[in-house]
């Protein structure tokens, strides 16, 4: 059965890993770049948070004190298509991409005190983007022609291993030990239209590494109502950084060394209610203070605090035996609005989504999660970039009992 | 269950698919990204009166690489050759040649021109003297000559041109004779070849390929005779040259003799993380004291100097100079990067681009030029972060 269950992870990732690409906005140069709230289908198809609900067959990374109620071991995975279409000054483009978004693990422990444990690696921020400008100087100039790109990818990713607990009076609590790491890198590159000149590079580099931690409650089930709360804080993360310089006739570093990187806490809050156990609703909240994002001991002008607020809905059809294949279909709705982390040129930069999805289940346990999320962002106003983009998030949820002593 | 597996990946396929569907980059977020666009600089010595300074000087080269022989005299220039001859022969003639049976019928030098240096029409003849001391070409240069012996008797006689390329003259039968006695019997003291020098009505440079012939015809007390043909071992010209009468505010590069030109730009205000690009070189001849052969090399080098006081340089860090009209033009970029990365600015070593061809007086407009549009001029394009 063990065999089994690591041969269809095995499967999923044969398929999902070589895929690491990332979709393509020039607002992910500030800061760590995008933040990722929810690598899973599941949550993306009802607002990508959630810290209130706990869920058997699911393994949330938001909060952790929503474990406690896994009674399988399982996994999951999700790969994450990503559509773009960038809007500035009068011109249009379609940007596509897919990304592997992360693979966790969950295990229970002991039912009767709500103890189970989770681990996995799951992305936590992106940086890609890539513009190519094409300047044509005057005629008298020396220069002539020359195209300058500008491109950004990388991000940060986390490992994390927790436990949740049932705590006095039916809370939950749970706690995972975070390990940031990752590689953001920005090169420029300039190439000159006549013979003769060369091109030059410029890349900076930076590896930031650290310990980090998140922490969650959810509250007794008071009439299908809970509410959750989680905090992640993330310690100084040591970055090494390197800035390199290069032509065809030479490479030059510029400066290298090790600085700190500073990201600010999240802080995530939500009520949950669930109605016949087949219908749930969230609402969630989070706060990150970007202000106080630092690098090198400097604030960045371009971040401000961060705010969203999303609200979900799912209908899962109870598990009854001689239900269709149709009847057994999870649908989830949900909708969001994020005053998000970029001020730029005077404006704070804002999202709106809306999101949808549902799962099919595969066998008992297992299912095919597909959540989708339609949002825009920004604003061609102050020489900004408008985006609309569209995602498609495509996950496994297995779940295997493991751990069962048989009858003598 | 194989069924939903299947969909499982055509699923992951599909996006694969989908994720190639877009559109390549555009400027699309150029003003989100201003503070990391490049800055791209344009440096000219003209416009931006970069200090600069100029001067020439002989440096004495050994010509034996050369692949041509010059002798003639011409404008500040006069060039003189020597040349030893391999005469390996058969062993029956090393014994008729030791029996002393062999005769010297006749020895001709047969030279073919391919440079002509001055005035073409102009007269030219040298006398053949046979070499009395021990020289070799190895190393040797203008100022060996100081220690050249030589008989002041010209062995040669019969001078003529067979027709527009090809020289011929006969040297002394019993010259030949003791060179061919020399090589079959190692007790005779070996021969040194001869010293071809010009005449003094000579007033003009003319330049043979390197690979004169000696073609001797001997006979054996009427048994059999046969013509014996040999060439070199040895062979260097001797390039001696005065300073050119150049303008004082010009620079000069003159093969063979040797004169080369070092130049100097002030470039201490370019940023230590620049990125060159482009840097050109723009030189301005002067036609009316520039001369220059039947043909040569349309371009010079600007050679990285290492050392300004010795004139050394690295010879990896070079650049080709190209003239259009009367201007010479080249691209010395790898040179202003390794100034910018660091290495001591000791300036640029203008040199012909192949050392001892030729003896052409190229005549630039210097630094101290009262004129600054005919001043050396450096064009840079350089980048750096912001």
């Amino acid at each position: 059965m063990i065999i089994k269950f690591f041969f269809k992870i095995l499967l999923a990732l044969s398929v999902s890993v070589p895929i690491l690409a990332q979709s393509n906005s020039a607002y992910t140069r500030k800061g760590i770049g995008d933040l990722v709230y929810s690598f899973s289908a599941r949550r993306q198809g009802m607002g990508q948070l959630g810290v209130a609900v706990p869920d058997a067959d699911f393994i949330s990374t938001i909060n952790p004190a929503s474990w406690y109620i896994i009674k399988r071991t399982r996994a999951e995975f999700s790969l994450e298509y990503s559509g773009i279409s960038a809007s500035a000054n009068s011109l249009n483009k379609f940007y596509s991409d897919a990304n592997f978004n992360g693979v966790v693990f969950a295990f229970p422990i002991s039912s009767l005190y709500g103890i189970s444990g989770g681990f996995g690696i799951v992305p936590y921020s992106n940086v890609s983007y890539e513009v190519v400008e094409n300047i044509e100087p005057p005629p008298s100039s020396v220069i002539g022609n020359y195209t300058l790109n500008l491109k950004g990818s990388g991000g940060i990713s986390k490992i994390f291993v927790g436990t949740s607990y049932l705590l006095f009076g039916s809370f939950a609590a749970g706690a995972s030990f975070d390990y940031y790491f990752g590689n953001i890198n920005y090169t420029e590159t300039i190439e000159f239209g006549r013979i003769g000149r060369l091109g030059s590079i410029f890349t900076k580099q930076y590896s930031p590494k650290g310990f980090g931690g998140t922490f969650g409650i959810i509250s007794p089930d008071i009439s299908g109502l809970r509410f959750g709360l989680s905090l992640n804080i993330i310690s100084s993360l040591s970055t090494d950084t390197i800035a390199i310089s290069a032509s065809t006739l030479d490479t030059d570093t510029l400066s290298f060394g090790n600085v700190n990187m500073d990201i600010p806490y999240r802080l995530n809050a939500g009520l949950s209610y669930n109605l016949n156990k087949k219908f749930l609703f969230t609402l969630d909240y989070v706060f990150q203070p970007w202000s106080s994002y630092k690098l090198n001991g400097l604030t960045s002008n371009e971040l401000v605090d961060l705010h969203k607020i999303s609200t979900g809905f799912e209908f899962r059809p109870l598990q009854e035996p001689g239900s269709t294949f149709w009847e057994q279909i999870f649908f989830r709705l949900g909708f969001g609005f994020e005053k998000s982390q970029y001020y730029l040129n005077g404006e704070n930069i804002q999202q709106v989504s809306v999101f949808g999805g549902f799962s099919i289940p595969l066998s008992i346990e297992n299912t095919l999660d597909i959540g989708m999320q339609f949002a825009t962002r920004g604003t061609t106003k102050s020489s900004l970039v408008k985006e609309d983009m569209v995602k498609l998030n495509i996950g496994l949820s297995l779940g295997e009992i493991w751990f069962i002593r048989e009858e003598k | 269950m194989i069924k939903r597996f299947a969909l499982i990946i055509i699923t992951n396929i599909c996006m694969i698919i989908l994720s190639g569907c877009g559109d390549d980059p555009a400027s699309i977020g150029t003003d989100i990204l201003k503070d990391d666009l490049i800055n791209i600089i344009e440096k000219d010595s003209f416009a931006d009166s970069l200090t600069q300074s100029s001067s020439y000087f002989k440096r004495v080269l050994p010509l034996e690489k050369s692949s041509t022989l010059l002798i003639g005299r011409s404008a500040n220039v006069e060039s003189s050759i020597l040349m030893k001859f391999s005469l390996p022969m058969p062993d029956s003639l090393e014994t008729d040649l030791l029996n002393g049976t062999i005769n010297v019928l006749s020895a001709k030098v047969l030279l073919v021109q391919v440079y002509s240096f001055g005035d073409s029409t102009a007269s030219f003849d040298f006398s053949v003297h046979s070499i009395t001391s021990k020289w070799s070409n190895n190393g040797f240069t203008s100022d060996s000559l100081a220690f050249l012996n030589y008989d002041p008797l010209d062995v040669s006689s019969n001078r003529n041109y067979l027709n527009d390329d090809s020289l011929e003259f006969d040297l002394d039968n019993q010259l030949v004779l003791n060179w061919l006695k020399a090589q079959a019997d190692t007790n005779i003291p070996a021969d040194n070849g001869i010293y071809l020098k010009p005449s003094e009505n000579a007033q003009k440079i003319v330049g043979f390929l390197a690979i004169p012939i000696l073609a001797v015809s001997i006979e054996k007390n009427g048994a059999y005779g046969d013509t014996l043909r040999f060439t070199t071992y040895s062979d260097v010209s001797a390039v001696v040259g005065s300073v050119p009468a150049a303008s004082s505010e010009n620079i000069v590069i003159q093969n063979s003799v040797e004169f080369e030109s070092k130049l100097w730009f002030d470039l201490s205000s370019l940023p230590k993380v620049a990125k060159i690009n482009y840097a050109e070189l723009t030189l301005t001849l002067d036609t009316t004291e520039s001369i220059t052969g039947s043909n040569y090399t349309k371009y010079i080098r600007a050679n990285f100097l290492t050392d300004s006081s010795s004139n050394s340089l690295d010879s990896n860090l070079t650049a080709t100079i190209s003239v259009s009209g009367a201007v010479y033009k080249g691209e010395i970029t790898n040179l202003v990067q390794n100034w910018v990365n660091g290495t001591d600015n000791q300036g640029i070593l203008l040199t012909s681009a192949f050392l001892g061809e030729g003896a052409e007086l190229l005549s630039f407009k210097g630094s101290n030029s009262g004129d600054l549009a005919v001043k050396p001029r450096l064009k840079i394009i350089y980048t750096t972060k912001k």
